[in-house]
């Protein structure tokens, strides 16, 4: 009897799982440029081409076919990153390149504290490697449900120290922190909040007041990624609407 | 010391689905996000090399055991070689492991729930909180080994995770392995083995049960062997079929619940419940094995006059001081706790523990199967390095804590221990 129902169990499984709707969309992806430098992005792998993004500007998604791509960024002639990197079929990304392009004197240059990290700490290595020119990448796609909306932060303003954010419900007189001492380089992974009018305000740490305010209206559904950049002291918020 | 009896009640099913449950039980549920952020693609390599070291640490376990017919583990094979000392120093780091494991296995359970209806940080804690709660009361009241039950839950976990893995292969797209990650070295693998090897801790609380099992000599080696065996295959199968579900970055942004996400993206709803269901059942289990397994190594330790009397005190023959003790920093660990901290504490641990066994069996094992003892030891050392040196790098103030808990162990465990002795006869006369 309980055999019977444990293979019911997994054949009900793989039925389900075998008449699941195959998309095979393109993946996507956006680059936001938060380097103090308009850069060149050329791909290379199925695909190839090359974009370019001007400094603080979003390039917005493209189409690509899945493969691991070969990223080269280039800023005035000169090579500052490569890097290989999976996109995956119905997936969609968004890059953020940052750091300072005038300290790089070879492609991929690294502190030892960052390479180490990157040995043994693989793609969890959120070190700031003294401000050398760095990628990061979010995954946008995301299931919500009606009435929620999502938001995720990156700080990438050089010479910025870590920064509190919180989201202040002006109806409700409700404020929320979505994340404490977020330092450069790292991100903060995505909190679902309610859907509606709120403030962002970004505070340095120990800070009692915001040095930046942002009222938005959270749409429903949708995932909001939070980008701080600037360089010493001078920042500067990007909210990027999925 | 035990006979070769057929007097215990456990047959090879039962020590099959123990050892089985024990190790899938809390493991994979953490493990799969950690390993896939250090190793990326190779995650699978990682376990089987994680894999390698359980096996032939499970072999000399299994020869020790058999050599020594007597429950008790790590502790009671350095006592019978005389190496009290070390038994001693040994068994107050194995149960600081079991502390760590239950810390991560609570963790787990918080978040898989959580997770499932959407709950607040807050809720995932009190969740963990909850779990650890109602398994210490079980253990208090005696109400702990359901053969049945816990079979039941080894083959509904079991049938959840090949489940997963087989729709993931259904899926094959080797891409999403990588999907928004950068590919990782082939080298990387070690490094994602030492970070996970606590995910095959569980067999070797089997050898506590020694007693309790059926022709022991005939059964343990072939029953447990398969066990481990099989183990490798799930991790290796579930760490390419679920990231093929999720996609790699998928799979270490969300690492405290890998399983459900990748659940919900190849069945949705009913995908997400049945892995919660899975998980919270598994993860409670294997909180309650170890629970029940270390407070009754800690008797055993303390009958041995190598822990605080306090720690055989039994009330209806359960050692309740060790219950509480042992439950309630497991809880608060799990509630402080960052998971990757936690899996790599409780696996240094575990390896030192498996590298300690298969130099004991190496004295043993009959001369045509010593390498099997050579590739444990060998492999642990080299993994346990890998694993300080990734310590060092990402997490030196926890490997700081560690190292200094171990040194007090070794260096203050003896003096302790006399001032404990001398408390216990000063209060007996």
């Amino acid at each position: 009897m309980k055999t019977d129902f444990l293979k019911y169990l997994l054949v009900s499984f793989l039925f389900i799982a075998c008449n699941q709707k195959k998309n095979n969309k393109s993946p996507e992806l956006q680059v936001f440029n938060a380097m103090p430098a308009s850069v060149e992005a050329k791909y290379s792998a199925k695909s190839t081409g090359d974009i370019q993004i001007p400094q603080d500007e979003l390039h917005q998604y493209f189409p690509l076919e899945e493969a691991i791509y070969h990223f080269e960024i280039n800023s005035e002639d000169k090579e500052l990153l490569t890097k290989k990197i999976g996109l995956a079929k119905n997936e969609k990304y968004t890059m953020i390149l940052f750091g300072l392009p005038s300290l790089s004197s070879e492609a991929n240059q690294e502190t030892f504290t960052h390479k180490a990290h990157f040995i043994f700490e693989g793609s969890e290595n959120f070190e700031p490697n003294g401000f050398l020119p760095n990628s990061f990448i979010f995954r946008d796609n995301m299931k919500l449900k009606k009435g929620s909306a999502a938001i995720r932060s990156f700080h990438a303003a050089t010479g910025t120290s870590p920064v509190t954010i919180k989201l202040k419900n002006p109806e409700k007189d409700q404020t929320k922190k979505i994340v404490s001492g977020l330092k450069y380089a790292s991100p903060q992974l995505t909190k679902r909040i309610e859907s509606g009018k709120q403030k962002i305000q970004i505070f340095l740490s120990g800070s009692p007041e915001p040095v930046l305010e942002k009222s938005v209206d959270f749409k429903s559904k949708k995932v909001y990624t939070l980008i701080l950049y600037g360089k010493d002291g001078d920042l500067k918020l990007k909210i990027l609407e999925d | 010391m035990s006979n070769n009896s057929s007097s215990g009640s456990l047959g090879w099913p039962s020590v099959w689905a123990l050892a089985a449950g024990g190790m899938v039980g809390g493991g994979i549920y953490t493990a799969l996000g950690v390993v896939v952020s250090v190793s990326g693609q190779w995650a699978w390599l990682s376990f089987i090399i994680s894999g390698i070291i359980a096996a032939s640490s499970a072999y000399c376990y299994i020869i020790l055991a058999n050599k020594f017919e007597e429950s008790g583990g790590a502790f009671t094979y350095l006592r019978e070689v005389d190496k009290d000392g070390i038994a001693g120093s040994l068994s107050w780091l194995l149960l600081l492991g079991y502390v760590l494991t239950m810390a991560v296995y609570a963790f787990a359970f918080g978040h898989y729930l959580s997770y499932s209806f959407n709950g607040s940080p807050l809720v995932t804690r009190l969740c963990a909180i909850g779990v650890m709660a109602a398994l210490i009361g079980l253990n208090l009241a005696g109400v702990t080994k359901t053969k049945k039950v816990e079979i039941a839950i080894v083959t509904l976990n079991l049938l959840a995770l090949i489940g997963l893995a087989v729709i993931g292969f259904m899926h094959w797209d080797t891409i999403k392995l990588v999907s928004g990650l950068e590919p990782r070295p082939l080298w990387s693998a070690p490094i994602g083995a030492a970070s996970i090897f606590m995910a095959y801790e569980g067999f070797q609380l089997l050898t506590y049960e020694y007693d309790e099992i059926k022709k022991p000599k005939k059964i343990l080696k072939p029953t447990i062997m398969f066990a481990v065996l099989f183990v490798i295959i799930i991790y290796a199968a579930v760490a390419v079929g679920a990231v093929m579900l999720a996609g790699g970055l998928s799979i270490i942004a969300q690492k405290q619940v890998s399983l459900s996400m990748a659940a919900r993206n190849a069945l949705g709803t009913p995908g997400l419940i049945i892995m919660t269901v899975a998980a919270v059942f598994a993860t409670a289990a294997a909180i309650n094995s170890t629970l029940f397994s270390s407070s009754n190594l800690s008797k055993r330790v303390a009958n041995d006059k190598e822990l605080p009397s306090l720690f055989k005190k039994t009330k209806n023959n359960v050692p309740y001081a060790a219950v509480i003790l042992l439950g309630v920093l497991s809880t608060v660990l799990a509630v402080i706790g960052k998971l990757s901290s936690l899996v790599e504490a409780a696996s240094l641990i575990f390896l030192i523990t498996f590298g300690t066994v298969n130099i004991i069996a190496l004295k043993y094992i009959d001369k045509k199967w010593k390498w099997i003892s050579w590739v444990g030891i060998v492999f642990a050392g080299i993994v346990l390095i890998i694993l300080i040196m990734r310590l060092m790098t990402v997490a030196p103030i926890q490997l700081a804590i560690l190292v200094i808990l171990a040194l007090l162990i070794i260096l203050g465990r003896p003096a302790l221990m006399k001032s404990f002795s001398k408390k216990d006869s000063d209060d007996e006369n």
